[in-house]
């Protein structure tokens, strides 16, 4: 099981290579969050773990954006992470 | 199925306009939510800001998408385009319209941005938007 220091740690070296998206998040992401893929990438290597309740399959981390705090869910896999999700605190 | 590789339909909406193309895809945990690598959404990212620029489809969520493509705060923005935060806040929103000559410079900062380039934000730097282009005109 990762802990949250270890989910950082992958987090701050996370490359383009490592991400995916699952599609429901895709289309919710440009509509909704004003965010291009590379910002939520650099968003993502700083990001504070808020729940790892459900690690290592699965985690949320919180960002700042525009003055808000955006938390993002996502599936940890052997390839690097997937984003299942996106919303406000 | 591609060459052997799974095709899936990578969809994303810009206020009125659905962009969407088949991308490469491995299988999601539903059968109706594959999975995309980031690499190939930035692809479809990007050619949707050459369709909106090459287009000039200005809306309020278009220039939205073309800021956050451009990489910039809405300060940063308005600093670029020699207007008040309040006005990118209200395009935005809908309650103005940005104008053409804003709206072509934000898609190239877009569209640059995209590709390392810095060209336009080191003009916009320099120089104030509306002394980028001159228009002549007739009055009667």
């Amino acid at each position: 099981m990762k802990s949250a220091a270890e989910v950082l740690v992958l987090l701050s070296r996370l490359s383009e290579e490592q991400v995916s998206y699952d599609a429901h998040t895709v289309l919710f992401h440009v509509e909704q969050l004003g965010l291009s893929y590379s910002q939520i990438l650099l968003a993502l290597r700083s990001a504070t773990v808020v729940d790892d309740g459900g690690l290592p399959d699965s985690c949320i981390v919180e960002f700042p954006h525009e003055g808000q705090s955006l938390l993002c869910r996502f599936d940890i896999n052997t390839d690097g992470i997937t984003i299942v999700g996106f919303g406000w605190r | 199925m591609a060459d052997g590789k799974f095709m899936a339909l990578a969809r994303f909406p810009v206020g009125a306009w659905m962009f969407q193309a088949l991308l490469p895809a491995k299988p999601g945990k539903t059968p109706d939510n594959p999975r995309f690598a980031m690499t190939e959404l930035m692809k479809l990212e990007r050619a949707a800001t050459l369709w909106i620029a090459e287009n000039v489809a200005i809306s309020k969520e278009t220039v939205r998408f073309l800021r956050s493509q451009a990489g910039l705060t809405q300060a940063a923005l308005a600093e670029l385009l020699d207007v008040d935060a309040r006005t990118v806040a209200r395009w935005e929103a809908g309650e103005t319209v940005i104008d053409r000559a804003r709206f072509d410079a934000l898609a190239r900062l877009a569209l640059e941005h995209g590709e390392g380039d810095e060209t336009t934000l080191s003009r916009l730097r320099a120089e104030p938007v509306q002394r980028l282009g001159e228009i002549d005109l007739k009055v009667a």
